[in-house]
């Protein structure tokens, strides 16, 4: 990830973890922690939560 | 007439008594439930329909929005007290909002988590009012291509764009759609996929399938987890109320979840969760204080809460304008609309603006009772979480069983609720997403219907399809929305392709 | 753990589990097309007719078991959590035993088996008081939602003495006539 920032693949990016966290929370499993890591959700946190 | 006037009117409906006691049920249900885990407001509703058919339309389609409402209120509670959400869509706010719980600023959560669903709620029922008549406007003009184009596009999205897995998304989808197929062809009046059983004639009924679905396969899979530590309810010390600092904090996250929430609502998504997980991350990079998220910051509350109701009400603006579900719940909704020989679209709010602008403008009511209800009642929602979890859920399965029974008192009927019930702890357990097969059984034969319509109009030319701009365009999206996340997930995994998406920078 | 992906496509053995979903996939996919083999075209534009739609769905589902086969080689379905079984035969046997039951023991007591089962299913609970409170719990619900909402819920033994019960109490009341309900 050396290239220049760009709001608008932030964004993409941002939408599209966004979108893989809701599914996998959406069908009662634990997101990818890279996707949990892109939306500023510290990873151990989430696995605290009991389901 | 303008919105207005339309919604004025659509009041002078809703607060009539009986439909004021509707919308007073729908959402301590939906509030119940919404505490309760392994319940949701889909299967809430879905358990509700066959034991309402003879009750009063208006009044029926109010309660089931109130328990729409009611369920993304209720989930917050479990969240933020005990560190599990209630249903799906609370999920990120248990992050924040049970670290201030912890702190002892419960009272505070729970206080932007309602003051926040309220404002998001209102905000987001008016945006519903104000778009729906031009939606419905656009859509006076479609022809049965275009709404065939429209339901492949929320096939495609429903399934696949969203998502880990277009695989799984589009094998669930398949197999509503199979099931969709099931019974006598309308048209020839041929039996399809029945095997000479006349059970199988009429069809599967969308409300077995999300019932055996949801309350029976979640059951299952919970029970199939085992042994879980125990939880403890964080007590809700110290006052309810937020502080001049706390509103400082809270009312542009608010905002803020409400406008990331409403959209995405309201396109054919998918689920509310989205927006939580979004505003989430917004606020975090928004806020002035970072390194307090993940150590309970108001703001990690307050955005997520807000936008998950504004979701809700944007799911409303295609399942009312064009009476396209694009969730779970909306699919059942849709069912409920059915039930009465309702279908909604844009037909509907010209044949019954009453019916429609009643129920839009009972969300606002619902709204109003919901904060009264959350905040001063709190003791009384928590004390549900003591209901020991055998009692919980062997009550679940009685009511579960109790609609269908209702329903059609069939054995047969019966063992397809244990059939699917089995079919949706597998799925589950495969992670095969849900929602694909609910929306593919109640979207397919609707979708089939519009597709002959329209080749019977063009004679079998299949060219019709994309002639016509809008249809064209919508199929194109769809395309879009099948393609694109594919690419992306290639490239998130650093594969193949991504050559392919480096050079669309 | 947490990411299986990453090195999951250096192991050779296929995901077993996969296949066999693939292989379902691909028995439906040839029992809707085989069904849709023995419908006649329907109308005069017979391009379009009832066994058009599950023909191209038979085509998706068997492309989708080719996809799931591929997929069960890459290793792309996700770990599956360790279940516990013995919870998951004591839900389906309750709803087994309310299906066998409900035709002759009524509604209350084939839900009174279905509840105290499940409950057993879930944690540790006194099988009988389960079963007692399980078959009081449905009668009343029978009671509420047969008689006052008027489901048709079948009856057994026990919904005929609430009925009875009923018409004894509530009989003094009813014998002023014109009063409808």
């Amino acid at each position: 990830m050396t290239r220049k920032p760009s709001l608008f693949r932030d964004l993409f990016n941002l939408f599209g973890a966004a979108n893989a966290a809701a599914a996998a929370t959406h069908e009662s499993r634990t997101p990818n922690a890279r996707d949990l890591r892109t939306l500023g959700i510290d990873p151990r946190q989430y696995h605290a939560i009991s389901r | 007439m303008d919105t207005f006037a339309l919604l004025l009117q659509g009041l002078s409906v809703a607060i009539q008594p009986i439909n004021l006691l509707y919308a007073l049920v729908g959402v301590t249900l939906g509030t119940a439930v919404g505490v309760l885990p392994g319940i949701g407001p889909a299967t809430t509703v879905a358990l509700l329909l066959p034991v309402t058919y003879k009750l009063d339309p208006a009044g029926s389609l109010i309660m089931f929005a109130g328990i729409y409402y009611g369920g993304m209120y209720g989930g917050s509670t479990t969240s933020i007290l005990l560190n599990t959400p209630g249903e799906s869509a609370s999920i990120v706010t248990a992050l924040e909002g049970n670290k201030m719980a912890k702190a002892g600023r419960g009272g505070p959560a729970l206080a932007t988590a309602a003051i926040g669903s309220f404002v998001a709620g209102l905000i987001a029922t008016i945006a519903l009012a104000f778009l729906a008549p031009w939606v419905v406007k656009f859509a006076l003009a479609f022809g049965p291509r275009e709404y065939f184009a429209l339901m492949v596009l929320a096939f495609v999205t429903v399934s696949a764009a969203f998502g880990d897995s277009a695989l799984r998304g589009l094998t669930s989808l398949f197999i509503g759609l199979t099931l969709g197929i099931i019974g006598i062809d309308l048209q020839t009046g041929q039996a399809r996929l029945s095997f000479g059983i006349p059970d199988l004639l009429d069809g599967v009924e969308v409300t077995t399938l999300a019932v055996a679905m949801f309350a029976i396969g979640e059951t299952l899979f919970v029970a199939a987890q085992g042994k879980r530590a125990p939880e403890t309810v964080e007590p809700v010390r110290g006052s309810l109320w937020m502080s001049a600092k706390d509103w400082a904090r809270s009312w542009k996250p608010w905002l803020r979840g409400t406008v990331i929430g409403f959209p995405i609502g309201a396109m054919p998504a998918g689920g509310a969760e989205i927006g939580t997980f979004f505003s989430y991350a917004a606020e975090k990079k928004l806020s002035k204080h970072p390194e307090e998220f993940g150590h309970g910051a108001i703001e990690g509350v307050a955005g997520p809460e807000a936008a998950n109701n504004a979701s809700a009400a944007g799911t409303l603006v295609p399942l009312l304008t064009l009476g396209l579900p694009t969730s779970a719940t909306a699919a059942i909704m849709l069912a409920g609309f059915q039930q009465y020989g309702l279908q909604p679209g844009p037909l509907l709010f010209t044949s019954n603006p009453q019916l429609v602008w009643g129920l839009i403008a009972s969300l606002l009511i619902a709204n109003l009772m919901l904060i009264v209800l959350n905040l001063p009642l709190i003791g009384l929602w928590v004390k549900l979480l003591t209901i020991p979890k055998p009692w919980l859920y062997a009550g679940i399965l009685l009511f579960a069983t109790l609609g269908t029974i209702g329903a059609n008192p069939s054995v047969f009927e019966l063992g397809m609720l244990l059939a699917f019930g089995l079919l949706g702890y597998g799925l589950r357990l495969f992670h095969f997403p849900i929602a694909p097969v609910v929306v593919g059984l109640i979207l397919g034969p609707m979708a089939e219907q519009q597709l002959r319509r329209a080749l019977a109009i063009s004679q079998g030319d299949v060219l019709v399809l994309f002639t016509s701009p809008i249809s064209a365009t919508l199929l194109a999206l769809a395309a879009l929305a099948l393609i694109v996340p594919l690419i992306l997930r290639a490239r998130g995994k650093g594969q193949v392709l991504a050559a392919v998406a480096a050079d669309n920078d | 753990m947490i990411e299986p992906m990453a090195q999951a496509n250096k192991q050779r053995r296929p995901d077993w589990a996969a296949l066999v979903i693939a292989a379902g996939l691909m028995a439906l996919a040839l029992l809707v097309a085989w069904d849709a083999s023995r419908l006649g075209a329907g109308g005069a534009y017979a391009r379009i007719g009832p066994q058009t739609i599950p023909y191209a769905i038979a085509i998706c589902l068997a492309g989708l078991a080719v996809w799931t086969i591929i997929a069960a080689y890459r290793h792309d379905f996700p770990e599956r959590d360790q279940q516990d079984f013995p919870p998951v035969l004591w839900i389906v046997g309750g709803l087994i035993a309310q299906m066998a039951l409900i035709r002759y023991a009524g509604f209350s007591i084939a839900t009174g088996f279905l509840f105290a089962m499940t409950a057993r299913g879930m944690g540790k609970v006194s099988l009988p008081l389960a079963l007692l409170s399980g078959i009081l719990i449905s009668a009343f619900v029978w009671f509420v939602f047969a008689r006052l909402l008027q489901l048709t819920l079948p009856a057994g033994p026990p919904e005929h003495l609430l009925t009875q019960g009923y018409e004894l109490i509530t009989a003094p009341f009813k014998a002023a006539p014109g009063s409808a309900t």
